[in-house]
């Protein structure tokens, strides 16, 4: 465990100093930064922060999972090709330790980025606003910090389990296309053709197309926000609770990097 | 203590139908210094690969200090030092940072300053982003990693590739040093020159086998004898013309501007090249002999003409003559 605790502490130096990284963050801190400070700014006393970070909830749902894809998808493939990874792996750490090391690391970083934007978003906010919502805003930064760690998740499992950066993008750019942008659709069509094969009865959706609904970690995302708003964790039935989609969302931190190690481990990386 | 410092039996590794290792047998005794020579593409990285459980093999296994290379990774990795062929750092991290990292991950408490003052970077450059290093400065890094935490062995892919002669000869006085602190030391090389001067015994390697393996002394003992004339001529002759019809010993005939070179591996054949030479007619206005050298010797070795090097080890001797045609 040392060891991955090294290479995560080695990661965060690393990935600090990258450029790209902090230009991502800057733009989704601006951009909330906007749309929290937009209203108050153009005089508009109904839109309250509060509704605006309802707001900033429905954009980071489209953006977080970017930024956590793009943390991550190229961490370990990045090592394979340019062959720092022949140095880590000459030195004792093993290759969970690797992945492990780079789940940390990444992740580490995810959650730094979701802070300071969580942050500069609650400065600007409560200065235009002159309040603070603090339920609002805690409950934000926790459901966003756990959605950007369960794409980088995702990514590292990705980049674990293929050779190269641009399979690792193919990958993690269409897991995003499923789960982003067209998750609804594809569970509408699945719902369609229940219907018209006569499994589904018209109207109704069974429980495990509702469970089906929050399997993407962004889906699950805004139900675990509003559960922790609202501090009702596990109201309601258990498909539709908040306290599903946060195991649903650490499920996703966890398992995809579990499985991209078991392909990493077989492989040969020279 | 008493288990070799790296042994493989029936090592394979395939790719496809590529056979980059082919059934290797390899043994490096503890103490002494290995020069593992080969040309570019004969298996050297591959093995390195393997044993460093980079690369799984197809067939067979390998032993680091008694361990096996995959089983007790964790162990053997925590007593080897070493120094990768094609490899990479963190482009915005120090060199300080990087030996900082890897001391850390071998648990090692050295003085990363003394470190970089062994292998001759610059105290000011060790402060600079890697990104910024040259092929050199990469080098002398790799191998100040390579050497913390005092390993018992230290395995150095192709460690002279990409220093200036100044920079190989400090490398090889560092292999010397560690060797006498009592380090096994692995080191491979295309370039005989390179592990002549160091190492107390060398592997031959090409297509996946070793095809040769002795002392130094050994080699040079097979050289012995072996040298190439060179005549010079107003008109020289064309080679065609020097009767050389049934001479085993002369293994090459080249024409260069103005002069004629005959290889011969046996000491009293120069006498019967000189007399071939002059009965062509051609009037020679000088000679110059130099004796062969084990470069030489690792050219006959890994030139593939299809010789006996392909097959199973042969006796040094044989292999030398066989593996390069004779020109007629």
């Amino acid at each position: 465990m040392s060891h991955a605790l090294t290479i995560a502490r080695k990661d965060v130096a690393d990935a600090v100093r990258s450029l790209a990284l902090w230009a991502v963050v800057g733009l989704f801190a601006l951009l909330t930064a906007v749309v929290v400070g937009l209203p108050a700014l153009l005089g508009d006393d109904a839109f309250t922060f509060r509704e605006a970070i309802g707001a900033v909830v429905q954009i980071a749902g489209l953006i977080v999972p970017l930024v956590g894809l793009l943390i991550a998808y190229h961490s370990i493939t990045a090592e394979r090709e340019s062959g720092s990874l022949r140095v880590l792996l000459s030195l004792p750490p093993s290759r969970r330790a690797i992945v492990a090391g780079k789940l940390l690391g990444r992740g580490a970083v995810v959650v730094l980025a979701g802070v300071v934007a969580v942050l500069l978003m609650s400065v600007v906010g409560g200065l235009l606003h002159g309040t603070l919502p603090v339920g609002s805003v805690l409950a934000l930064g926790g459901s966003v910090t756990l959605l950007g760690l369960s794409f980088v998740g995702v990514a590292i499992g990705v980049s674990a389990a293929v050779s190269t950066r641009g399979r690792a993008m193919a990958v993690t750019v269409g897991f995003y296309t499923v789960a982003v942008l067209f998750w609804n659709l594809l569970l509408q069509a699945v719902q369609f053709a229940g219907v018209r094969l006569g499994v589904l009865t018209a109207g109704a959706t069974p429980v495990w197309l509702r469970a089906l609904s929050v399997l993407p970690p962004n889906k699950a995302f805004p139900r675990a926000f509003s559960g922790l708003q609202e501090g009702t964790l596990v109201g309601g039935s258990l498909v539709t609770s908040a306290a599903l989609a946060l195991v649903v969302m650490v499920a996703w931190v966890v398992l995809p990097p579990v499985l991209g190690y078991l392909r990493f481990r077989s492989a040969d990386l020279g | 203590m008493s288990q070799p410092a790296i042994r493989t039996n029936g090592l394979t590794k395939r790719y496809g139908s590529v056979r980059a290792i082919d059934g290797l047998e390899l043994t490096v005794e503890r103490g002494e210094v290995y020069g593992f020579l080969g040309p570019n593409g004969a298996g050297k990285s591959t093995t390195i690969d393997v044993l460093l459980d980079i690369v799984r093999p197809t067939a067979g296994s390998a032993t680091v200090l008694g361990l096996d290379a995959r089983e007790d990774r964790a162990a053997v990795h925590d007593r080897i030092g070493v120094l990768p062929e094609d490899f990479d750092f963190y482009d915005r991290l120090s060199g300080l940072k990087h030996l900082r990292f890897a001391a850390d991950l071998k648990g090692a408490d050295e003085d990363p300053l003394a470190l970089v003052d062994r292998v001759g970077l610059d105290r000011e450059d060790a402060e600079r982003a890697v990104g910024e290093y040259s092929q050199g400065m990469r080098k002398r890094l790799g191998l100040a990693i390579a050497l913390i935490g005092e390993p018992d062995l230290l395995i150095l892919d192709e460690p002279t590739n990409g220093l200036d002669p100044n920079g190989a000869r400090e490398m090889r006085e560092l292999v010397r040093a560690e060797n006498e602190r009592g380090a096994t030391v692995f080191f491979s090389s295309h370039v005989m020159s390179q592990v002549q001067a160091i190492c107390d015994r060398v592997g031959i390697m090409n297509d996946g086998r070793l095809v040769a393996e002795d002392t130094i002394e050994g080699l040079r003992s097979t050289v012995g004898g072996g040298a190439t004339l060179t005549f010079e001529f107003d008109q020289p002759p064309a080679p065609a013309e020097v009767d050389l019809a049934g001479e085993e010993a002369v293994r090459e005939v080249t024409a260069g501007e103005g002069s004629l070179s005959v290889t011969c591996t046996e000491p009293a054949a120069k006498f019967r090249v000189i007399d071939a030479v002059q009965a062509t007619g051609a009037e020679p206005r000088d000679l110059h002999v130099e004796e062969s050298s084990l470069e030489d010797l690792f050219a006959a070795y890994t030139v593939d003409d299809g010789g006996p090097a392909g097959e199973e080890a042969p006796a040094a001797s044989n292999g030398a003559r066989d593996a390069v045609e004779v020109e007629p």
